[in-house]
């Protein structure tokens, strides 16, 4: 049994962070440590606590996974019977248009979409960290389009982009055909999707910059750095960890985007917007080819996991700055 | 205590549960949706899908005095047209479909070929030679009816009187022909389309862009103007293996023709503008700003309701091509879920022999959904808008001699695909040579 006060612990963690490391160790060496005198517990409470998520993570996560991987090697039409194909279902995937042509489409998007709304969330966080008069009421504006539905806002959006009716036309006084036009059609989608991101990004780049201390950008301008110099050499590389986050789950994002796109153009003109999700889609419930709905979910998988490591591998070699 | 073996065991349990759960369609094992909620107690209940909330209280009605003698009780399920067609494959193939639920002609058959459908002359044995016979032709397949007509339409013309009479345009003479430079659709249209300074397609200075009155209602809308100007024309749809055939001489011709009328006559709005929105030339009718409307009595509410008392409007024969005025008819008919319970299965044979007759099908022609599948009581449609003031008889005599409907397998599908390409020949990127060859194509690849 523990014997001693808490004020006599303390002291002796604080002794022994000095002597292992300094104080700037001190959280680290704080932590809980194992000295013998607490009894080492079950294995079987660990695996008890971690039951319920890794049985929701099974059921709705490994399980469909699984169950798409079987599903892609069948010809089903989800009415009929099932006939196992192997990999016919991939070999005509890859040897057809259509998913190249998605998989090109979405990687337009997300080249489009993603940069643009990392840059446009970073220039608008700049903007509204800044304490002022009205900027709370401006950060809050900023981020209702992300609490809206896709659906919704590409359905209001698309009357904005009619070539006759639209809002947008009328404001310009000329008739662009926005959603129908094969080459402005995903420019269109994309400026709706990085509209609805740009708010959201800032949230997090505002965050983020709320960490950086005044005292580093007051050694910049001592050393008579300026306001560009500040935010390429030193805001940028500080923000890394929040840039590196949001650039995975913006591009996983922009690869299972599908809603927004449906409402605005469902694919069209000619296939010009069918992003991977689309297609997806339009084989399950328009031609009822169940396994090659499955086979392209299961391309897009495995395609984000190589982009998520890709992106892991690239952020992962660049410094980060511990600001505590 | 539970050791780390039992833990481990409970959860591989759990997961062996649970995937054969989600791989098992019909693991349930009760067939059929109504299982878990018929049989209980001394009711017994019967589900009944359909996608249009406008029918659903005419339904109700209908199903009052079926229950009264039948002993079973329906519950309606609405479902929305833009989640029905993919909500009902899911639910038949996890075993959930409802036991008689609606159905329409480009989706039938994959059912049916799943031996999901039961054959309606092993279930109804009374009023089918009431039928209207063009949907019956529609569902009948291997020498069987695969449903019970409940709805069915036709193309007419919708036209605007004020408009036509300020022209002096009788609406029940417009003819088209590819072939000749000019025909009085063509010219019926010049007369009726105005640019913002009121000129006339014809006259110097005619802006396009600036339209305040369209002439016709050309569009890639295959029920009301792709499918009566092919067949008007002599084209075929389909061929008799349920392939795509519209790529022929007179196909390629009449959509030309089609896309001309958006594109150089200019008497239709723009294709940019109706490609993705099909209620647009509707709507621009009902606002008074397009003077010929052809489509069918699904549009008739609407337009009712969209017009009021600003203008008088009224409903002529279709236009007429060189084959004659051949209208397409597209008939909703009750299907019967062939898997449901054995127990139900007397259930649904009274539920469909009633949706089949006279009384079941009185209340959609007395509320004005739309012209019942019972020819005896067509009358009561005829009247309820013969009330509102409009004749809407043109449709009845539409439905005589009509061309075929999509049908056969994946005959969704097959649109589905073929149908970006008509839109690019319509906003006038692709001519009809070249892109209708390609639309068959992808429309027989996508069924096949």
């Amino acid at each position: 049994m523990h014997s001693g006060t808490e004020g006599e612990e303390e002291e002796e963690r604080e002794r022994d962070a000095r002597v292992v490391g300094g104080p700037d160790l001190r959280l680290v060496l704080l932590a809980p440590r194992h000295t013998g005198r607490m009894r080492p517990r079950s294995p079987l409470v660990a695996y008890l606590l971690l039951a319920p998520s890794l049985i929701g993570v099974t059921a709705f996560l490994l399980l469909p996974v699984a169950i798409a991987f079987v599903v892609s090697l069948f010809r089903w039409d989800l009415i009929g019977t099932r006939q196992f194909v192997g990999l016919q279902n991939y070999a005509d995937l890859l040897t057809g248009g259509a998913l190249l042509n998605s998989l090109w489409v979405t990687a337009l998007f997300t080249v489009i979409a993603v940069p643009c709304s990392l840059a446009l969330g970073l220039l608008l966080a700049t903007q509204l960290v800044r304490a002022v008069p009205g900027s709370s009421i401006v950060r809050v504006i900023v981020v209702i389009p992300w609490v809206c539905a896709p659906l919704a806002l590409g359905v209001v959006w698309k009357w904005i982009f009619q070539p006759s009716t639209g809002a947008l036309n009328a404001l310009l006084g000329v008739r662009v055909e926005w959603l129908t036009s094969p080459l402005l059609a995903l420019p269109a989608v994309a400026f709706v999707a990085i509209w609805q991101q740009v708010g959201y990004v800032s949230l997090f780049f505002q965050a983020g910059l709320a960490r950086i201390p005044d005292s580093i950008y007051e050694a910049a301008r001592i050393d008579g750095a300026s306001s560009l110099q500040r935010l390429r050499h030193m805001t940028i590389p500080l923000l890394r960890p929040t840039t590196f986050f949001l650039a995975v789950t913006q591009v996983v994002a922009s690869f299972q985007v599908f809603d927004m796109v449906y409402a605005l153009t469902g694919g069209g003109p000619s296939h010009r917007t069918e992003v991977i999700a689309s297609l997806i889609y339009n084989q399950a419930f328009d031609s009822f080819s169940v396994g090659k709905a499955s086979a392209v979910a299961v391309i897009l998988f495995l395609l984000l996991v190589v982009v998520t490591v890709l992106q892991q591998r690239y952020f992962g070699r660049r410094i980060t700055y511990d600001m505590s | 205590m539970l050791s780390r073996r039992h833990l481990l065991t409970g959860l591989a349990a759990t997961g062996a549960v649970g995937t054969a759960a989600a791989c098992s369609p019909s693991s349930g094992g009760s067939g059929g949706s109504g299982g878990k909620d018929s049989g209980s107690g001394d009711e017994k209940t019967l589900t009944f899908r359909l996608w249009d909330e406008a029918a659903k209280a005419a339904y109700e009605k209908s199903f009052k005095d079926f229950e009264k003698d039948s002993g079973w009780k329906v519950t309606i399920d609405v479902v929305a047209w833009d989640d029905y067609w993919t909500k009902l494959p899911l639910d038949v193939a996890s075993g959930e479909a409802p036991d008689v639920y609606l159905m329409n002609s480009a989706n039938y058959v994959q059912f049916q070929q799943a031996g999901d459908l039961v054959a309606i002359d092993d279930a109804v044995s009374e009023g089918q030679g009431s039928w209207e016979k063009a949907v019956v032709d529609l569902y009948t397949r291997e020498g069987k009816l695969w449903g019970v007509p409940q709805l069915w339409d036709s193309i007419a013309l919708f036209y605007n009187k004020k408009l036509l009479e300020a022209e002096k345009i009788d609406p029940s003479d417009l003819s088209f022909d590819p072939s000749a430079k000019s025909d009085p659709l063509r010219e019926a249209g010049r007369a009726l389309t105005l640019d913002g300074e009121g000129r006339h397609p014809d006259d110097k200075g005619f802006d396009p862009d600036s339209r305040s009155q369209f002439g016709f209602n050309s569009s890639a809308d295959r029920q009301a103007i792709i499918g009566p100007f092919l067949a008007s024309n002599g084209a075929e749809w389909e061929d008799d293996k349920d392939k795509y055939a519209f790529a022929s001489k007179e196909g390629v011709e009449v959509f030309q023709y089609l896309a001309d009328l958006v594109n150089k006559d200019h008497i239709a709005p723009d294709a940019a503008d109706t490609n993705d929105n099909g209620d647009l030339t509707r709507d621009l009718f009902a606002q008074g700003k397009l003077a010929l409307f052809q489509s069918g009595p699904y549009s008739l509410s609407a337009i009712e309701e969209g017009v009021g008392d600003s203008f008088e409007w009224g409903i002529a024969p279709m236009v007429s091509g060189p084959a004659g005025a051949k209208s397409l008819v597209h008939g909703v008919v009750a299907v019967g879920n062939a898997k449901a319970e054995d127990e139900k299965k007397d259930g649904i044979s009274k539920l469909l022999t009633w949706l089949g007759s006279a009384d079941g099908q009185r209340p959609l022609g007395e509320m004005g959904v739309s012209f019942p599948g019972n020819a005896d009581v067509q009358d009561a449609f005829v009247d309820y808008w013969k009330d509102k003031g409009q004749d809407v008889t043109p449709f009845i005599d539409a439905a005589k001699d009509p061309a075929p409907a999509d049908t056969g397998t994946k005959a969704n599908a097959g649109l589905t695909a073929a149908t970006p390409i008509f839109q690019e020949i319509f906003i006038g990127r692709k001519s009809a040579k070249k892109g209708l060859p390609e639309a068959q194509k992808a429309g027989n690849d996508a069924m096949s």
